[in-house]
């Protein structure tokens, strides 16, 4: 046997020891490293609790500035709906459980939220259009905030609770609140929905704006929802659905305060027909910006707009002088006198503004008109500005005079008499904005008479 | 005296995926893109706008910011001799709709130079 080499056993026992040492300052620096990444996580942790300390939300400081909410608003994460959640009959309860609940959005970053609507019996589009835009507003600014840390999340997460009554859960499923739900095939069934639009006002070339774009893919999604029912609408029907959709883009474009403006649609609609008519569709369109009433645009630039103003002012004198008591406020009149053609707070700027609301309206009326009282179909287009809900329906059509159209909301047909008090109303609670939404039944021997 | 026919095909100011010239400031931004203010003072030229097929709409708010001031410049009768509209689309009853609706740009544009819209007729004198 080969007798061991001491020489060559030393110099292997070097390099073990060289490599021992090596194994042992490795593992002293991998020790190193896994502090040197909890201290770090606790900075990121401390800098991400700085960051959302610090965060302020353009749109909940908004509400505040407008004293929509006071900072001192009841911000529990489970927000029981009242029984009537409706714009058009419980507007003031609708309106405080809104404010509860950007308050509990707001303060209950990163958690759950729960909007309970199990004692719910009512609900309509507007009030839930509205809640929606407001939860994924701040979703979209807790996004933003989300991408400045990097170990919390503000994302919030919602949880619904159906409610016991079906036509109120039909409509959480179409303004999207809820995935799925289980509904028996009776009077109008949802068909689809376009989703959540959100355009941008300071798209002002022509190249970038997405009005026209929003116009026409609302109008393309409600003509593809008819032909599944066999019909869809003529050039004359493209052309008023267009005027209505885009010219309120317009105006929610130039009414807005956060650059920002929102569009949804939806389609229901009868499975069957009743045996003596075709079946019946209900569209629904909403629009919405937060900002500006109409009024306060008015109020805003009356310095520069004298001329328009002057008219608004001395016309509301003229029918509040009555001896008998005034229901309407300047507010209310002045939300009225906006819609006329011509009118515009910006007409300083430049003359030939102020045809949008006119064509809009004159669109909602062209195709708006079919009714049927037995069940209950009635065409209705509702504005909501500021504390103002004016409400436009096939009693009062808009009136030709010398070539200049008008909307009076009354029967003698004059602006110089006030109003029906049904169609104008002062509201209990300000509104930060304005939301406009038209509800249109169609039905294919309706139109086809219509626009032959 | 001879004037110079110029066609102005309108397609790239509608947007992409509109079928709808709708909107006052996408009108203006399309008036300064064209240089009407120079071509209003050019009493040579005639304009042919071309409306492009597959429009559906053309509202009165774009007409307006597109021409008003075109208006302002040359007077009514002046207007109606240099600019006009030629609707591409062959289908009558797109023509027809496309037709009303410059017909309310026109009278929108009208009656805002002759003063006729506001409240007046309803404020007692």
């Amino acid at each position: 046997m080969k007798k061991p080499n001491k020489y060559n056993e030393l110099i292997l026992h070097r390099k073990r020891e060289k490599k021992r040492r090596r194994r042992g300052r490795l593992n002293k620096s991998f020790k190193g490293t896994f502090s040197i990444y909890e201290n770090e996580q606790k900075i990121r942790l401390q800098i991400d609790r700085k960051i959302w300390r610090e965060y302020n939300s353009p749109l909940y400081d908004f509400f505040v500035k407008k004293q929509f909410i006071t900072e001192e608003e009841d911000s529990s994460s489970h927000i029981v709906m009242p029984d009537d959640y409706s714009f058009c009959s419980n507007y003031e309860l609708a309106i405080e459980t809104i404010r509860k609940i950007i308050a509990a959005i707001f303060h209950n970053k990163g958690k759950e939220i729960v909007f309970d609507f199990s004692n719910c019996t009512f609900v309509d589009q507007p009030a839930l259009f509205v809640l929606q835009i407001i939860r994924l507003d701040f979703q979209e600014e807790f996004q933003k905030l989300d991408s400045r840390m990097r170990v919390l999340s503000s994302i919030i997460t919602y949880k619904v609770v159906h409610s016991k009554v079906e036509k109120v859960n039909k409509l959480l499923f179409v303004t999207g609140f809820v995935p799925q739900v289980d509904l028996k095939i009776e009077g109008l069934m949802p068909l689809t929905t376009i989703g959540y639009y959100k355009g941008n006002r300071s798209q002002k070339h022509y190249s970038e704006n997405r009005k026209g774009v929003i116009g026409t893919r609302i109008v393309a999604y409600i003509n593809q929802c008819l032909s599944a029912h066999g019909y869809t609408f003529n050039a004359d029907g493209i052309n008023y659905l267009d005027g209505l959709v885009s010219e309120i883009l317009n105006n929610a474009e130039d009414h807005s305060a956060f650059n920002t403006y929102y569009a949804t649609a939806n389609l229901l609609g009868e499975l069957k027909s009743n045996g003596t008519d075709s079946v019946v569709g209900e569209m629904n369109l909403s629009f919405m910006n937060f900002g500006d009433s109409f009024f306060e645009g008015f109020e805003e630039t009356k310095l520069k707009n004298t001329d328009v103003y002057n008219q608004m002012d001395t016309l509301y004198k003229q029918v509040t002088a009555s001896k008998f008591r005034n229901p309407f406020s300047k507010e209310n009149l002045f939300t009225l006198y906006a819609l006329q053609e011509g009118m515009s707070r910006l007409k300083f700027e430049e003359e030939s503004r102020g045809t949008g609301t006119t064509k809009f309206i004159n669109s909602f009326f062209a195709f708006g008109d079919y009714e049927d009282d037995e069940r209950d179909y009635h065409p209705i287009l509702v504005l909501l500005s500021g504390a103002t809900q004016l409400i436009c329906d096939n009693k009062y059509k808009p009136f030709e005079r010398d070539g200049v159209f008008f909307v009076s909301l009354n029967s003698e047909k004059t602006l110089g008499k006030p109003p029906e008090k049904s169609n104008l109303k002062t509201l209990g609670y300000y509104f930060p904005g304005t939301v406009l939404t038209a509800r249109i039944y169609l039905n294919q021997d309706h139109l086809k008479r219509k626009f032959k | 005296m001879i004037m110079t026919e110029k066609a102005i095909d309108l397609a790239k100011f509608r947007g992409n995926q509109s079928t709808i010239f709708t909107g006052r400031p996408q009108g203006r931004s399309a008036r300064v893109d064209l240089k009407l203010d120079e071509l209003d003072k050019d009493g040579d030229i005639e304009i042919h706008f071309k409306v492009p097929k597959g429009t559906t709409s053309f509202n009165p708010s774009f007409y307006l910011g597109l021409l008003y001031t075109s208006y302002k410049n040359l007077g009514i009768e002046g207007f109606a001799n240099k600019y006009k509209f030629q609707i591409v689309d062959d289908d009558p009853s797109i023509r027809k709709v496309l037709e009303q609706n410059l017909e309310d740009g026109v009278r929108n544009a009208i009656n805002e130079l002759n003063k006729k819209t506001g409240l007046w007729p309803f404020i007692n004198k």
